[in-house]
């Protein structure tokens, strides 16, 4: 695969995140390769505890203090791993955007919603005035679907659709490149969740904004991913453009993974799923790591799997 | 509602309140053992004698009409008249009660300071070399008991060190014209910086006594309800805006864990004053509480039951302005 270089905004390379414990090293995101294009949307899938949500947070290095970073993770043209609190203020916010999953705790209930974005105005763009944030302000706000007048009041008085809207602006409102979205839509209810990604969508379109949507839905990234990235035990076990992840997956993870979607058909009421659980983050075992749980077990899967590039993608078995 | 209602709301909301707390005072005052009249006249006065008192004092009077002739007197700032110096009680406190104001000022001051910033700063730096001297700090002066606590800052830096006096509000030979009571306001408004001085030596050692004792709570509490909010999506979604430390955590964090706080700082408030009254006990500092201790050693129960009823008057002024602050800071309580 060859892109022109300055298409890509993001790109991870051999990416570790470990979290300190004090029975040692978990091993949450353990050597990530993934790169994002300008505009478009990634999704990154997989169930609970794979390391998806480390991996958003940890592009901003939001993560506990002592937690390890290694590898390489360029934002732009900055590697960020090297980077201290200082320097990485720089990029939070201005340059990669964050969306969290649960928008009745992410914004501080008791600060006008005004105050919320002039605070973040000001603090990349120390001489703005009031006016002029309270100008963009309305301007975002009214591009997420909430009357201006409503930035005099506070987060509390919202409910979960609206305050997501307040959250999508929050991260709008600097025009950053990538827009990392933590689980968006888990808390709403569905139609909420349809709007929402609706907005999101459109907004990626208008900004030119990366989208790095991070989910356990597997609805959810068929309606807005360009290309998806299936993570398991810390690592992406397969990446491709969403329709041959959907129609042709490679990965015996990703094709149980797409088994286990509860549909309607009324002669298939059975329920899918996998299973087993995960191996432990703490002491991973050597080999593949979906092997335990996997129904095509070979012998050699327990030597560490290679990355087979496959047209425009990867899968590593 | 708007903040002026709600500030109204309070203050009638605080009416009850206070006649429950005049009823209360004015009981206990009754049922507690001790007879007033006997104590004013010692027990060997002929009977004529102790009926005339009694006349006097209105104690002959059914005990419902007393308490309505009290409730009256209190409303029109008339709390009796001391038995020890015929003066009126009221106008006794007013004289002692801008000492009390000041040092209760000066302490608050150094349990705010020391409080919210050690507090704020160790709950941002938690299990580092700060936290675990701010946890060691306030365990230990929360332990130890004010008047002690007082009497050994006398040791050293009256006795010892010489460095400031002893107890006492001003030197003898210091004058300024006094206005307001507040020597220290005094000062400044007559521009005499000797005197400024002077006034805050003796200011000193109490209020660094009261306000250090009393912070170790509000340190504590400070600390660990920015801890909890430091765990908070919304501080995290803060950081991930780029946002610096000083308005994560002051602006976000503690900002919110003033919340809880502020429904006890009422309580603490009440701690205060009450640590007031060992304090000015302790260093001879003639406000109110050092007042409340002189007046129950002579038995003189006009002033003690005005002491109180003024105590108790002091606490609900405070806690209504503390509630107002809260209705500041968090809309929610408003609504």
């Amino acid at each position: 695969m060859s892109y022109a270089k300055d298409e890509i905004v993001l790109k991870a390379q051999g990416l570790k995140i470990h979290y300190h414990t004090q029975k040692g090293y978990v091993r949450a995101v353990d050597g990530i390769d993934l790169f994002v294009r300008k505009g478009e949307t990634i999704g990154v899938v997989g169930e609970s505890g794979c390391g998806k949500s480390t991996f958003g947070q940890g592009i901003l290095k939001l993560l506990p203090a002592k937690t390890k970073y290694e590898g390489e993770l360029l934002v732009g043209t900055t590697n960020v791993i090297p980077l201290d609190e200082k320097e990485m203020k720089k990029v939070r916010g201005k340059i990669v955007g964050m969306i969290f999953q649960d928008p009745m705790t992410s914004l501080n209930p008791i600060v006008k919603v005004e105050k919320l974005f002039h605070e973040t105005l000001k603090e990349h763009e120390p001489n703005i005035s009031m006016e002029i944030s309270r100008e963009r302000t309305a301007r975002i706000l009214e591009k997420v679907g909430i009357e201006p007048e409503r930035m005099r009041e506070y987060p509390f008085q919202f409910s979960g659709g609206m305050r997501q809207r307040v959250m999508i602006a929050l991260a709008l409102v600097l025009n950053p490149d990538i827009v990392i979205a933590d689980e968006p839509t888990t808390s709403l209810d569905v139609i909420v969740q349809a709007q929402i990604l609706e907005l999101l969508d459109e907004l990626r379109r208008s900004y030119n904004t990366s989208v790095i949507l991070i989910t356990h839905d597997l609805g959810v990234v068929a309606q807005m991913a360009d290309r998806i990235a299936v993570m398991y035990a810390g690592q992406i076990v397969e990446q491709n453009i969403k329709n041959k992840i959907y129609y042709q997956p490679k990965h015996p993870y990703t094709k149980l993974l797409l088994k286990s979607i509860p549909n309607t058909n009324p002669k298939d009421l059975q329920l899918n799923f996998i299973p087993g659980s995960p191996p432990s983050l703490l002491d991973v075992p050597p080999g593949c790591r979906f092997a335990s749980r996997c129904p095509f077990k070979m012998t050699v899967c327990e030597k560490e799997p290679p990355v087979f590039e496959i047209d425009e993608g990867q899968v590593k078995c | 509602m708007s903040l002026r209602s709600y500030i109204i709301t309070r203050i009638i909301l605080a009416l009850p309140m206070i006649f429950i707390l005049l009823a209360v005072i004015f009981f206990i005052l009754r049922i507690i053992p001790g007879d007033p009249v006997l104590a004013i006249l010692g027990g060997k006065a002929p009977i004529e004698v102790i009926q005339q008192k009694r006349h006097e004092l209105g104690l002959d009077k059914p005990v419902i009409v007393q308490f309505f002739d009290y409730i009256r007197g209190v409303i029109t700032g008339n709390l009796g008249t001391s038995t020890l110096t015929n003066r009126s009680v009221f106008e006794e406190l007013k004289d002692r009660f801008p000492a009390t104001l000041e040092l209760t000022i000066f302490s608050f001051l150094i349990v705010l300071v020391i409080g919210l910033f050690w507090g704020a700063e160790s709950a941002w730096r938690k299990d580092e070399g700060l936290d675990i001297v701010a946890r060691v700090y306030s365990l230990l002066l929360y332990a130890i008991p004010v008047f002690w606590f007082g009497l050994i800052l006398q040791l050293i830096f009256a006795s010892y060190l010489r460095w400031l006096p002893v107890g006492g509000r001003i030197s003898a030979v210091t004058n300024f014209k006094i206005v307001t009571g507040l020597y220290v306001l005094d000062a400044l408004l007559s521009k005499d910086w000797r005197g400024l001085l002077d006034v805050l030596r003796y200011l000193t050692l109490p209020s660094i006594t009261l306000g250090l004792v009393i912070s170790s709570v509000f340190l504590r509490m400070v600390r660990n309800n920015t801890v909890l909010m430091l765990s908070k999506d919304f501080v995290k979604a803060a950081r991930a805006r780029g946002l610096r430390k000083k308005i994560v955590l002051y602006g976000h964090a503690v900002r919110n864990a003033f919340v809880p706080i502020f429904t006890i700082m009422g309580m603490e408030f009440a701690a205060l004053l009450a640590g007031a009254i060992l304090t000015e006990t302790t260093f001879s500092w003639p406000g109110i509480g050092s007042y409340l201790v002189m007046k129950i050693r002579y038995r003189d129960f006009p002033a003690i039951q005005g002491t109180i009823v003024f105590f108790a008057l002091f606490i609900v002024v405070i806690s209504i302005i503390i509630d107002i602050v809260n209705a500041l800071v968090d809309p929610r309580v408003r609504y």
